[in-house]
């Protein structure tokens, strides 16, 4: 790899980066209205932790 | 009476005479505002169940002992402890292995190669593909901080080089030490840095011991701002700044200690002398081993790269000129004799911007050595120093060299100009442009500042988003058999975990890349703030080893490079010795930190705290003191 190689790899990774996280987002709060219209899921959550950020997949 | 009742009666409806507020209020309002809060609900949840489990053994009931927050930790603590529902069921198995054998071996099989599908329908390949995720993820934040790095740098421009020209007292010193480090986001480049500052002759010990303890304290501020991630939840903010500010505290409490021991009396230069002074220079391989920054420079260099030469010129004052020539001692110490004033022992002379670092030896360091020498009528010599041909003097068409051979002149003539280094000065090395290479040089052909400040908010975005990918990812990962491992093993004994956090970061090689992986883990409380504090307290110490490996290279003055080093690592060994062992010295940090943990909970400026702490601390206090030191010095 070439230093423009290195350059544009770095750029890549970067990307990688902000897509995942901006996808963590997205599906972190899809999860969390979905987990929160089903009672059984949020039954077995401590009631502080229901608007919480979605930690459950 | 009931809540309900007590509100109605307090509360009774107003008369007023716009129809949408002389409606009664509904019922379902009332019920909201009489119900406890959820977290005081859980909190009494548990305290009932534990209590009746110790009621159920026979044993002492614990968690009559804890407080709110700490009773908040362990249900935290045990959601994340409870085995993860993530086990594929019989059925899936069953099917997994009829399908990978493609229908030759059931379930019921026996064998080697049933036994082999059956482990591998039960792996989890989503957790191993996230332990990947994190991995990559840690390797991108480390390049986003050397990106960080250097759009800072970029964006500060030549003059941030200047930054360490107004240390000359102890708070300015602390001060600049901090900038420095929030700045580049590493003390152990801070410390590089001040090292080969000392060891080229531009810092004195004295003032470089000041800015290490800044440097220790700037460090801490990649983990707040990692801990500041945790803002979507009240509990995990508290705990994870909690957690992250424990480091600060620590920093704040040793600097508190022992700048003011130092300023009175120097004990750690006295000391780091006693143990460097049979030090030798660096003569042949010369080269700094780093484990990790291979593996990340060629790429932080690829997208932007920034040029330390131009920043060393600026600061070691070369942007008058340069001598190219290497003259011997026996030379300068004629050239001394001649330009400088008092017989060559008071150079202050010779030059608008001479420093005290230009002698080296008891000699002006040959690179110093100017391109001409005037004299006057006299045939002296002191005011006629210049780094350029003079003005009305024809210097291409030939001028009285200086040194005619090896040998200097006996006694000067009058009204003449003199050679000494001539057209091998090296002018106009400030002018040169920071920005030096990589895509914002060759392909985006951006300016420096331009440059720093894209790079400058990518690196920023960038870390947020490793950080928000690491936290959700390590929480899935550790979830389950992991978090009880871990719990086990944090646990275990503190002295243990100094050892632990000290491993670590010597092996990754920055103290900010152990914390700020630690913090997350924190923030859901499977490491408590009292197994943070050694935790933090080894990546203290394991960081100064980076300092220690500059030092091993510095090819001048070693002695003052290796204390330097020296005062970094004992500066942090003496700091976890007064803070640690004692556990009445050991609770000062933890209540610290405990309490700036509960400000995150404030009702009204909770969320905003992690920031106006950040702001106060990190940029306002040592901003507003490096202001005032520059102003002083100017």
């Amino acid at each position: 790899v070439g230093p423009e190689g290195e350059g544009d790899a770095a750029m890549v990774m970067l990307c990688l980066t902000f897509v995942s996280a901006a996808g963590i987002l997205v599906y972190g709060e899809s999860a969390q209205a979905h987990a929160d219209r089903n009672p059984e899921t949020l039954a077995t959550k401590p009631r502080s932790d229901r608007q919480g950020f979605a930690r459950e997949v | 009476v009931s809540n309900i009742e007590l509100y109605q009666c307090s509360h009774p409806p107003k008369q007023n005479l716009n129809p949408k507020l002389q409606n009664p209020i509904p019922t379902e309002k009332l019920l909201k505002k009489s119900e406890e809060p959820a977290e005081v609900v859980d909190v009494k949840a548990f305290a009932a169940t534990a209590a009746a489990k110790a009621i159920t053994d026979g044993t002492t009931n614990e968690t009559e002992q804890l407080t709110t927050d700490e009773i908040r930790d362990r249900i935290s603590q045990e959601m994340w402890t409870q085995p993860a529902q993530d086990n594929k069921t019989p059925a899936f198995r069953a099917k997994f292995v009829k399908a990978l054998s493609c229908g030759t071996v059931s379930v019921e099989s026996t064998g080697v190669v049933r036994d082999v599908l059956h482990f591998l329908s039960g792996v989890n390949y989503f957790k191993i593909f996230l332990v990947v995720f994190v991995f990559f993820n840690i390797w991108v934040f480390l390049l986003v901080l050397s990106l960080m790095g250097t759009g800072f740098m970029l964006l500060g421009g030549k003059d941030s080089a200047r930054m360490f020209d107004v240390v000359d007292n102890p708070i300015s010193g602390v001060m600049i030490g901090i900038l420095a480090t929030v700045l580049v986001q590493s003390s152990s480049t801070t410390t590089s840095i001040i090292v080969s500052l000392v060891g080229a002759n531009e810092l004195s010990v004295h003032n470089a011991v000041f800015m290490v303890m800044g440097a220790n304290i700037g460090t801490s501020v990649t983990n707040t701002i990692v801990a500041m991630g945790h803002f979507s939840n009240k509990d995990d903010l508290r705990r994870g700044f909690s957690a992250a500010t424990v480091h600060d505290v620590f920093n704040l409490l040793c600097v508190a200690v022992f700048l003011p021991i130092n300023w009175i009396y120097p004990i750690f230069e006295k000391m780091t002398y006693e143990m460097a002074k049979r030090q030798t220079a660096c003569e042949d391989d010369c080269v700094k081993r780093e484990f990790l920054k291979p593996y990340i420079s060629p790429y932080s260099k690829g997208v932007a790269s920034y040029d330390k030469k131009v920043s060393g010129y600026i600061s070691q004052g070369y942007c008058g000129g340069q001598c190219g020539v290497s003259f011997s001692p026996g030379q300068m110490k004629a050239i001394q004799q001649v330009v400088c004033a008092s017989n060559g022992t008071d150079c202050r002379n010779i030059h608008k911007r001479y420093e005290g670092s230009w002698v080296a030896e008891g000699y002006l360091s040959e690179k110093r050595a100017p391109a001409y020498i005037t004299t006057d009528a006299a045939g002296t010599a002191t005011a006629g120093f210049s780094y350029t041909c003079p003005a009305d003097v024809d210097c291409a068409a030939g001028t009285t060299m200086f040194f005619d051979g090896t040998e200097p002149p006996i006694a000067l003539l009058p009204n003449t100009v003199y050679e000494v280094c001539g057209a091998k000065v090296k002018t106009g090395l400030c002018d040169l442009r920071l920005l030096k290479g990589g895509l914002a040089y060759d392909r985006w052909n951006m300016s420096d500042q331009g440059a720093g400040a894209l790079i400058a908010v990518m690196s920023l975005l960038g870390l947020c988003s490793c950080l928000l990918c690491i936290v959700y990812a390590l929480q899935i990962v550790i979830k389950g058999a992991a978090a009880r491992i871990l719990r086990k093993v944090v646990g275990f004994n503190g002295y243990l975990n100094i050892i632990v956090g000290l491993g670590i970061t010597i092996l990754v090689q920055s103290s900010s890349i152990t914390t700020a992986t630690l913090t997350p883990i924190a923030a859901v409380g499977l490491i408590t703030l009292e197994d943070m504090l050694p935790l933090t307290l080894g990546a203290n110490i394991g960081t100064c080893l980076t300092g220690i490996m500059g030092a091993t290279v510095v090819a001048t003055n070693p002695v003052e490079a290796w204390q330097v080093a020296l005062v970094h690592l004992f500066f942090n060994i003496f700091g976890t010795l007064l803070w640690y062992p004692i556990p009445r010295m050991r609770q000062i940090p933890l209540n610290a930190a405990r309490f700036l943990g509960r400000m995150t909970t404030h009702p009204r400026i909770g969320k905003f705290f992690p920031l106006i702490y950040l702001f106060v601390v990190f940029l306002m206090i040592p901003g507003a003191c490096y202001g005032i030191a520059m102003a002083a010095t100017k």
